[in-house]
């Protein structure tokens, strides 16, 4: 064959294969036309076929999940997240680019590509037509609204390349809440309301409107992120877009101590503040408050805690052992922080009613007849008050029950009877109480509700040179005798050897024998000698009793003569005591 | 005129007494020991008068009053006899001097007893028995109790006796009535209520009342109402009423009353105002306010909370009725069962045993 004809051959051949090729790119796809075309070019001016490296395409578009937008933000801290999926023509991995701005990012060569004008995050190099992710942490620095252009590229060794395509969206930020300060207004008493204020803000307003802020005040720094945890909630305030706060009344009882409350702040988003107050202990501190007496459960009793009236048993002296039982109440609870007693010491007044509490209240009114003062040193009169063992059921009782004992003298007025038995009949005894608790704090003086009544005290005695009044009334006697002889008490009827009892007379005052009162037998007579009621301890009244005896001229029996008389106090109207 | 203290004197500086002649005393103390003689004796000496000092006695309360007796009334008053040094047994005497109602009247220890030494206080318990045929109206006296030594008089001497005066007041009327009076109360505090099922089992609360009865016949206080507030507010919370029935106090007597009062209120303080209703329960014989710990489980030493009788009526009826319908349901459970097994037992006869021949016709 003729070289000629070779060459045309050649040419031939070379023609249909470049023909075949153009179809080949034609077919697969139009958007690399061009470069096959600028391969067939180059192919046809290197007379070679060299295929150049195609980019990765979008399978699945590149997105966010969990979404960040104004009303799903994501807080910074936390990673914003895309996903998509590539696939490369070349089956070669590929890369998925998060770019700040819409510039076409640059490829490179066997590694992951980077953005122009800002980027992201960029995947790792990921298998072709797999999912792709790539996170970015949001900081605090970031803006609340991001843009973002995602781009995929290969990583292919000789000429990597991106897609020119890109999807592009934004992402929010949202930053944590200020918050500075956080204080209460305690200290504060039981059953007052407590306050927990706050210097917070947020300064995001990615929604249209600044960000709320919202304060929880925990009992323990146990806070979950959404709630306090097991030790309980204070208070939570509502949202507000400055310094919220929040209140709480302090439960009764409360112990009087300190009381840890811990600071959260979530912003409308739930992302708490860092830093600065969050956390922080704003402790609460309980006053102490003064106890409490109900005046209902005050008694004002008889020896041995009976309910009976006052009975005094003790001529001329001091009855002990009466009780004044109330029930002391305190809002620290009766145990005191060191698991003592709350209220430590308890004082009473016991008094007439016709005395009143003002007028029994120093011990300068101390009175034995009426007046019994907690104030009066107790040498004069020693009340002593302690509460109940076992009455203290803990910290959670606001109760206590106390029992005072205390002495009364025989010159304390009665007030049973009526007003002609008695001088203050109807008037009654009442009790004042005033309890104190460990830190002085006192409470008011409290009055018993109902009053006691001191019965009347018949008492006396024979004493030289009288008869003292040793009850808490007047009195006057009943006078009674025998007949005398020396064979007493068989005394004959005889007018020689028996002195017949009314030879002895007797009167209030000396006088002649016969002015004064012939003495009689059983029952007597009322002798009106008007003894006072005693009104000291110190000296009782005295009544004296003047008596004269005449031995008849008939007694002839000489000897020993014995008889007896008798003295019979009598309660005189009280219009003489 | 001569004064009886002149003549005193003036027998004290003769030291001796004649017939027909005057001693007069200033002061008579607890024992006189009078020694008179005859003209001839006087060479021989007189003692002189003694004196010695007696102790202090006396009565509380002086007096036996009751204004509301009745016919066939009992009615009782301890008198508490006292003394102030009881260094010796002393014998005591009761004398009853109560016109018109001296019968009615005994002593617990009869009219004669002995004081012991040592013995600061005895009490005697003066009773009155009013006859069925007593007449109405006002019966006044006394009763006397004159203490003295159990050996009597020393001879020679003039014994002095002490003693003190009862005075009675007894009125026989016709008229019916229980007069309650509360002298004292308190409460505890009580543990929380529980809810078991459907059954809501309060808090138990233990009020207690001292009630005097003065009335001639027994009486009983008709409820008691407790308000339960709030503690600071005085807010009204919850109103109830005693759960138990409140015991009778009989005539002239002081009984200590239980009221078991529930409560459903949380854990917590609280007021109470409380409210004792006479008999007829229109009328309130005493109110005030205390204050209340309803307390967590476990917290009072003693406590027992109510039980099934603490349950609200509606409660109870749920309850009755649950119960019935489980024995019901039981009943027919069994009866169901019976009538299966024997009818099993029946079955396995007719397997096993042919049917008697009917009787041939006519056969009786």
């Amino acid at each position: 064959m003729e070289s000629s004809k070779k060459i045309g051959i050649s040419v031939l051949i070379s023609g249909f294969l470049v023909a075949v090729v153009i179809l080949v790119i034609y077919f697969f796809a139009s958007d690399t036309l061009q470069h096959a075309r600028f391969a067939i070019a180059q192919s046809t001016a290197t007379t070679t076929v060299n295929v150049l490296n195609t980019p990765p395409l979008w399978t699945v578009n590149a997105f966010m999940s969990p979404t960040s937008s104004t009303s799903s933000p994501t807080n910074a801290g936390n990673a914003v997240t895309w996903f998509a999926v590539g696939t490369d023509p070349n089956s070669d991995n590929y890369y998925l680019l998060l770019c700040k701005t819409s510039s076409t990012p640059n490829p490179n060569n066997s590694a992951a590509p980077n953005c122009v004008g800002g980027q992201w995050t960029v995947s790792t190099s990921t298998i072709s037509g797999t999912t792709s992710t790539a996170a970015y942490t949001a900081l605090a620095g970031d803006a609340q609204i991001n843009a973002w252009y995602a781009w995929i590229c290969d990583g292919n060794a000789g000429g990597a390349r991106c897609n020119s395509v890109t999807v592009s969206s934004t992402f929010v930020v949202n930053h944590r809440p200020n918050f500075s300060s956080f204080i209460n207004n305690s200290p504060a008493i039981p059953g007052s309301v407590v306050t927990w204020s706050t210097n917070a803000s947020d300064t995001d307003n990615f929604t249209g409107a600044t960000d709320t802020v919202q304060l929880f005040v925990c009992k323990a720094a146990d806070f979950t992120g959404s709630a306090c945890g097991a030790a309980g909630t204070f208070c939570t305030s509502t949202a507000s877009v400055l310094n919220p706060s929040c209140s709480s009344t302090i439960a009764i009882p409360t112990q009087d101590e300190g009381y840890s409350s811990y600071g959260y702040l979530l912003d409308q988003h739930l992302f708490a503040a860092s830093g600065g107050a969050e956390a922080t202990n704003a402790t609460e501190t309980v006053s102490a408050v003064a106890p409490t007496i109900a005046s209902s459960s005050i008694n004002l009793l008889n020896v041995g805690g009976s309910s009976t009236p006052l009975s005094l048993t003790n001529p001329g002296g001091v009855t002990t052992g009466f009780e004044v039982t109330f029930t002391a109440t305190d809002n620290n609870s009766c145990l005191s922080p060191s698991s003592g007693q709350e209220v430590a010491t308890a004082s009473i007044d016991v008094y007439r009613a016709g005395i009143g509490l003002s007028n029994c209240s120093s011990s300068a009114n101390y009175n034995s007849n009426n007046c019994y003062p907690g104030a009066v040193a107790t040498s004069t009169w020693n009340d002593i008050c302690t509460q109940n063992g076992g009455s203290c059921a803990g910290s959670s009782s606001i109760t206590s029950q106390w029992t005072c004992t205390f002495p009364l003298w025989y010159t304390a007025d009665p007030t049973d009877g009526t007003v002609t038995s008695t001088q203050y009949a109807g008037q009654g005894w009442y009790a004042a109480v005033q309890a104190t608790n460990y830190l002085g704090g006192t409470s008011t003086v409290t009055q018993s509700a109902a009053t006691n009544t001191v019965l009347s005290f018949l008492a006396s005695q024979l004493n030289s040179p009288a008869i003292s009044e040793l009850g808490n009334v007047g009195l006057n006697e009943t006078l009674y005798g025998t007949s005398m002889c020396s064979n007493y008490p068989s005394c004959p009827v005889s007018t020689t050897s028996t002195i017949p009892v009314n030879q002895l007379v007797y009167a209030s005052s000396g006088v002649l024998y016969a002015s004064a009162t012939p003495l009689v037998v059983n029952p007597g007579a009322l002798f009106p000698i008007q003894i006072q009621k005693s009104t000291s301890t110190a000296t009782s009244s005295l009544g004296t009793t003047f008596w004269g005896i005449s031995i008849p001229s008939t007694i002839q029996l000489s000897g020993a003569y014995t008889g007896q008389n008798t003295f019979v106090a009598v309660r005189s109207a009280p219009s003489t005591w | 005129m001569v004064l009886l203290e002149e003549v005193l004197d003036s027998a004290r500086q003769r030291g001796n007494f004649i017939p027909g002649g005057i001693l007069s005393m200033k002061k008579i103390f607890s024992i006189i020991a009078v020694v008179l003689a005859a003209a001839g004796m006087a060479a021989a000496g007189m003692p002189p008068i003694l004196c010695a000092h007696a102790d202090g006695f006396g009565i509380t309360p002086p007096y036996v009053t009751n204004d509301q007796l009745t016919q066939n009334s009992h009615y009782e008053q301890i008198i508490t006899l006292v003394r102030s040094d009881p260094t010796d047994d002393l014998q005591a005497n009761v004398t009853i001097n109560v016109p018109g109602a001296n019968s009615w009247i005994s002593i617990d220890r009869g009219t004669q007893f002995v004081l012991p030494s040592g013995t600061q206080q005895e009490p005697m318990i003066v009773s009155v028995n009013v006859p069925s045929n007593a007449k109405l109206g006002s019966y006044s006296g006394n009763i006397q109790v004159v203490v003295s030594p159990l050996a009597g008089p020393t001879k020679g001497t003039v014994g002095i006796t002490i003693g003190a005066q009862i005075d009675v007041t007894l009125t026989v009327v016709s008229g019916k009535m229980a007069n309650l009076q509360v002298r004292r109360v308190t409460m505890t505090n009580t543990e929380v209520g529980h809810t078991l099922w459907w059954m809501h089992f309060p808090g138990k609360i233990l009020f207690t009342m001292d009630v005097n009865n003065t009335g001639n016949i027994p009486g009983a206080p008709g409820k008691v109402v407790f308000q339960y507030q709030e503690y600071l507010s005085g807010n009204v919370l919850e109103t109830e009423q005693n759960t138990n029935g409140l015991d009778s106090v009989q005539p002239f007597n002081t009984k200590t009353l239980t009221a078991e009062m529930p409560t459903y209120l949380p854990e917590g303080s609280y007021r109470v105002f409380y409210q004792i209703y006479g008999v007829d329960s229109a009328s309130v014989i005493g109110q005030g306010n205390l204050d209340l710990a309803v307390l967590p489980p476990g917290t009072l030493t003693g406590y027992i909370g109510y039980g099934f009788w603490g349950l609200r009526w509606s409660e109870k009826f749920i309850t009755f009725g649950v119960i019935i319908l489980i024995l019901a349901l039981l009943y027919f459970i069994f009866w169901g069962i019976r009538r299966w097994m024997r009818g099993s037992r029946r079955g396995g006869r007719g397997r096993g045993h042919a049917a008697p021949p009917l009787p041939p016709p006519g056969y009786r």
